[in-house]
């Protein structure tokens, strides 16, 4: 499935959570390797109610970001920090596209995740990796980690060599 | 007749979330005046927020929110008071008593206590 989508969405999407450096981010990251103000990445759903086995195609417009936020941003994260970031975003247009989920709270620390999704508070762990090399192993190790730890998560893994994720919910 | 169990306002949950954010954000920047600030806004919300769960009978969200607390304390450089609130749990919350500990040393290896 294809689908596109605006980043400057996201606030509409997860209205509890601040998003401006995250999609400043965003652009920051994708918007190097196209030079347009749209990029696409590719995102493999598992587990999603009506999205068991699916990929998601993201035709992502970066349009409608201040310069001077993305100059801001870029000035004052380091590289790796902006992929952590651009993977939360990825994390983000994935829930609400793949079935209307919400990221609503920050995870206690402790959990293993990162943030809380819808009502029931499911964990949500994100992962962004500049390197493809590094996806599969990165994969694996959260995925051990929170089964140790939760009975159902959501995980997001991103890596921005390739535009490529996967986002699965594990029950 | 007895008083029915006040509602968690769904704004401090959103501000207490955007404070750690902003946090987090800050920590990522290398600006650690300012992540303290914010943690130290998060963790007093989320004193308030363990209280108004206390008090609508969510017992498990009430402790998710005095680890929280903790946790922002600790990383605000409250670390003494963090960790007497993490004691106090382990105390009123014997069984996970493990997963207190866990948590405080992480974040004992994480953000480790200045040398007064």
């Amino acid at each position: 499935m294809e689908i596109s989508v605006e980043i400057t969405d996201l606030p509409q999407m997860h209205p509890r959570l601040l998003w401006r450096d995250i999609i400043g981010a965003t652009a920051v990251v994708l918007g190097q390797k196209s030079k347009r103000q749209r990029a696409s990445f590719e995102l493999e759903l598992q587990g999603l109610r009506g999205f068991e086995e699916d990929i998601l195609t993201l035709g992502i417009s970066l349009a409608g970001i201040l310069e001077n936020d993305r100059a801001r941003i870029q000035r004052t994260y380091e590289a790796h920090r902006l992929v952590e970031l651009s993977a939360i975003a990825i994390a983000g247009l994935g829930l609400y596209h793949g079935g209307g989920y919400e990221i609503r709270d920050i995870a206690v620390r402790g959990s293993r995740a990162d943030y809380l999704v819808d009502d029931e508070n499911t964990l949500l762990e994100i992962a962004g990796r500049s390197r493809r090399s590094d996806f599969e192993n990165t994969w694996k190790q959260k995925l051990r980690r929170l089964k140790n730890r939760a009975a159902s998560f959501y995980l997001c893994v991103a890596e921005f060599e390739s535009s490529r994720g996967r986002l699965a919910l594990v029950t | 007749m007895s008083a029915a169990p006040a509602p968690v306002s769904d704004m401090t949950v959103t501000v207490k979330a955007r404070e750690i954010q902003r946090a987090m954000l800050a920590e990522m920047r290398g600006d650690q005046s300012r992540a303290s600030q914010h943690f130290l806004a998060a963790a007093h919300l989320e004193y308030v927020l363990a209280d108004d769960y206390e008090q609508a009978g969510q017992t498990d969200m009430s402790f998710r929110s005095r680890i929280s607390a903790a946790s922002c304390l600790w990383r605000a450089g409250r670390q003494e008071q963090a960790q007497q609130i993490f004691d106090g749990l382990v105390q009123s919350h014997p069984s996970q008593e493990s997963e207190i500990r866990e948590i405080s040393a992480e974040l004992e290896h994480d953000y480790p206590r200045m040398a007064s």
